[in-house]
């Protein structure tokens, strides 16, 4: 980084405190909001490449990684402590009142942030299709996206849950790819990268006012 | 005096005739319907997108599949959506073919009175007799539940049912789905979708003191929504101004990941969970496409004709400029 990205950068979080403390938000509310202000940025930077809309960066979407992780886990949940929630916050009193759950979405937004950064060099088609796409290469007619997904009639009458929902984090293993028994070094990192999303629409729907 | 208590009298009397005459109003199109083979698959891909899965499943709370939802708390009391599995006595497994049409498109119950408009059915109304026949089978295809949801709890005057009746007369705007000559495929979809099934109207439409949609504000955005939330505008020059394209929103109904790098939360974020997720993505193609369109480039010249079908043709491409049939 350069001296010159560096004053932007200084210059850049320094608008984004003013105009949070001008929101009326301060201590460690204006804290969790610049943590959650640096996710937004970030996620916004490499969306359009997840969605094959930008040419694809890897050290962008390491990048992105990073910031994730910089604020999910422990380092955001101990940013909400309990107290009296001020005006200026978005915080609902359930992040109290539920704070397992609470404090495990923050878990699996971390896990799901170093999955990213595991799967950053994957591209956005997974480790083994990609060697089966380039052994079966023919220019005909290869369609480069998977089939499209269906889900049974069971699933969609939510009847069963689905096959592929986020794993639930039970435990934090030592090795916590294995304790989900997901290798997420040959995902793709756009399935990734949407795991990251439902996760934090997760943690917003239940603990974010307004919405 | 004794005049004035003779017309309070009279009037009361007439209050409670009208009243007797509005009850006795029969809503419900008598239809002799046969019913047609149902597709289950069929059934289930329309009960997701039209959210009758999500509505009826209280998942937060651990419920089983259709056996009644959480509470919509609104200004007129709290909803509870009832067990709709084919339980013959706490579910819907009684009804009959007809009966079952009349309330998903009209809103009539089995004994003839109305359903509250909580039950989105204006945006069923277009659903054809085989939509009806398909989620009929996908319904039977879900374990019956012997236990009713717990009953709506709503403040007077609205728990008068009869009322519901003037309700409908003033503001039910059946969905109108029209085609419109030079749409592709994807808007003519995204059109069924948005103003039909997905019912985006029902949150993303202002609604006036009685709960009626304001004709005037369609898609504009509503800040009186259940639970103090508020919903954006979706018009056109609302989205693009917050950096929507078509791509991207196509994107957000499958991930909840905004343009600006926010996520969903609120009602949004469980529509996308449980709802548009589980769409083809081209039916999440087709609801950015008809969303994104822009009024201007929609109309198309369809002469001067009086019927009602070019009058739509005219407008039906204008999400925005058009009443709100949602």
């Amino acid at each position: 980084m350069t001296r010159y990205n560096i004053f932007g950068a200084l210059v850049l979080s320094a608008i984004g405190a003013a105009a949070l403390a001008h929101n009326g938000a301060t201590g460690v509310v204006m804290e969790r909001m610049m943590g959650m202000s640096a996710m937004r940025d970030a996620m916004r930077d490499i969306a359009p490449m997840m969605q094959g809309q930008a040419d694809y960066d890897e050290m962008a979407v390491q990048a992105a990684a990073a910031v994730l992780q910089q604020h999910a886990g422990k380092t955001m949940t101990q940013l909400f402590p309990e107290e009296a929630i001020p005006a200026a916050s978005y915080a609902r009193p359930e992040i109290w009142s539920n704070w397992e759950r609470f404090s495990a979405l923050a878990d699996e937004l971390n896990l799901y942030a170093e999955a990213l950064a595991m799967a950053a060099p994957n591209g956005l088609v997974p480790q083994t299709a990609m060697t089966g796409a380039m052994n079966s290469m023919d220019h005909g007619n290869m369609p480069m996206q998977s089939a499209p997904k269906r889900f049974s009639v069971a699933e969609l009458m939510g009847v069963e849950p689905l096959k592929d929902a986020a794993p639930a984090i039970a435990s934090p293993a030592a090795d916590e790819t294995q304790a989900v028994g997901i290798d997420f070094k040959m995902m793709a990192a756009d399935d990734v990268f949407e795991k990251v999303g439902q996760t934090c629409a997760s943690c917003h729907s239940a603990f974010r006012k307004g919405k | 005096m004794r005049g004035l208590i003779r017309a309070a009298l009279a009037s009361a009397g007439l209050g409670m005739v009208a009243i007797a005459v509005i009850a006795r109003w029969p809503i419900a199109e008598s239809r002799d319907l046969p019913a047609p083979d149902g597709d289950a698959y069929r059934g289930a891909y329309l009960a997701r997108s039209a959210g009758c899965v999500a509505c009826h499943t209280n998942t937060a709370a651990g419920g089983a599949a259709l056996a009644g939802g959480k509470a919509l708390t609104t200004p007129f009391g709290s909803f509870v959506p009832p067990n709709i599995t084919a339980d013959p006595v706490h579910g819907i497994g009684d009804m009959t073919f007809a009966e079952f049409a009349a309330a998903l498109r009209q809103g009539v119950r089995p004994d003839g009175k109305a359903y509250y408009p909580a039950f989105p059915y204006e945006f069923y109304a277009d659903f054809s007799d085989q939509d009806i026949a398909d989620l009929w089978a996908a319904i039977r295809t879900v374990p019956s539940i012997a236990e009713p949801a717990p009953a709506h709890d709503v403040r007077f005057p609205f728990n008068m049912r009869w009322g519901l009746k003037l309700w409908r007369a003033a503001y039910m705007k059946p969905a109108d789905i029209s085609p419109v000559l030079g749409k592709s495929d994807a808007w003519i979809r995204g059109q069924e979708l948005v103003r039909g099934a997905a019912h985006c109207a029902a949150c993303h439409t202002g609604r006036n003191i009685f709960g009626g949609l304001k004709d005037s504000e369609a898609l504009a955005g509503s800040d009186s929504l259940p639970e103090g939330e508020t919903a954006p505008s979706i018009r056109p020059e609302a989205l693009k101004t917050n950096g929507w394209t078509v791509a991207n929103l196509t994107y957000a109904l499958k991930t909840s990941v905004m343009p600006n790098g926010d996520v969903f939360g609120g009602s949004m974020a469980e529509v996308v969970q449980t709802g548009t997720a589980f769409l083809d993505e081209g039916d999440r193609e087709a609801i950015a496409t008809y969303l994104l369109d822009p009024p201007e480039a929609t109309r198309t010249a369809s002469g001067a004709g009086a019927s009602k079908n070019s009058a739509a043709v005219e407008l039906a491409g204008d999400p925005v400029a058009e009443t709100n049939e949602n």
